[in-house]
């Protein structure tokens, strides 16, 4: 992994870490859909940001629009099916199951893109599964 | 209530989850990780309106809770820059499996601001992602 590579990856990890917990504090005083309504407000904020950022002038690449707006609607559905599993069901196992999700990324990028699992990643996906069962058993 | 009733949305989060972190690398291919993230965050406000209007518009409102929601988005869109921007010069491997250890992030913040206590089991799962991260992102031969 490059330097940058590992420097963007634990940006992403540190910010999601704080994800990961808010939502056990918003749920308390407002139901699913009110959060996810207010996080699409926040959501708006970044994206908002970053357009101002690039002045106003997005790429505009109709396959790539396309499979953006896919990737953000296979996400609301996954979130709402999420709220759905957990109103019925243990959290626990509920979240330990859901948090498997990079098995199907990393199968879809060996299927479609091509891209080499080492041993060594397949050691390393291994131990990251089984600590984050672990951690939200 | 079966088992099944709560298994099969789980399953369905688990794949729509892996599908949605994969197509990003699709997407920066052709466009670039601010222009995604731009119109990921315009899309996911488009189809939350959508569900809205599905769900007959029943907007709860609390300053406390709309505040943490919105830090929930704000936090979760800047993780997926950062995620779009590695992507564009790493693998789906690496990277989706290095940030998908973000509980072990959640677990040490609920153990620093929700005074949340460390079972043995916990330490043992900390103990195993450190190691992943290591395998995963230290120096030397792949294979």
């Amino acid at each position: 992994m490059t330097r940058q590579e590992t420097l963007l990856s634990a940006a992403a990890l540190a910010l999601w870490s704080v994800w990961g917990l808010v939502p056990k504090l918003a749920l308390q005083s407002l139901p699913p859909v009110s959060v996810l309504f207010y996080e699409s407000l926040g959501s708006c904020t970044v994206a908002l940001a970053v357009l101002a950022f690039i002045r106003f002038r997005p790429d505009i690449d109709r396959r790539g629009m396309a499979l953006t707006f896919g990737g953000s609607a296979v996400s609301v559905v996954a979130m709402l099916i999420f709220f759905r599993a957990v109103s019925l069901g243990p959290v626990s196992i509920i979240v330990t199951l859901t948090a498997m999700y990079p098995v199907v990324s990393v199968l879809l990028a060996a299927l479609i893109l091509r891209e080499k699992i080492t041993r060594r990643q397949i050691l390393a996906i291994a131990l990251a599964m089984a600590g984050v069962a672990l951690l939200a058993a | 209530m079966s088992t099944s009733a709560w298994l099969i949305p789980s399953f369905g989060a688990f794949l729509l989850w892996g599908v949605s972190q994969f197509v990003p690398k699709l997407a920066v291919a052709r466009l670039s990780p601010f222009s995604q993230i731009a119109w990921s965050g315009l899309s996911f406000c488009l189809l939350t309106g959508i569900v809205l209007a599905c769900t007959g518009f029943d907007l709860r409102f609390d300053p406390q809770g709309a505040l943490l929601a919105w830090s929930i988005g704000l936090c979760g869109f800047t993780g997926q820059l950062f995620y779009v921007m590695a992507l564009k010069q790493g693998t789906v491997t690496r990277v989706s499996i290095v940030t998908a250890l973000y509980p072990l992030g959640t677990t040490v913040l609920s153990v620093l601001f929700l005074h949340e206590t460390l079972t043995l089991r916990q330490m043992a799962g900390i103990v195993l992602c450190l190691a992943a991260v290591v395998l995963l992102t230290g120096g030397g031969k792949d294979d």
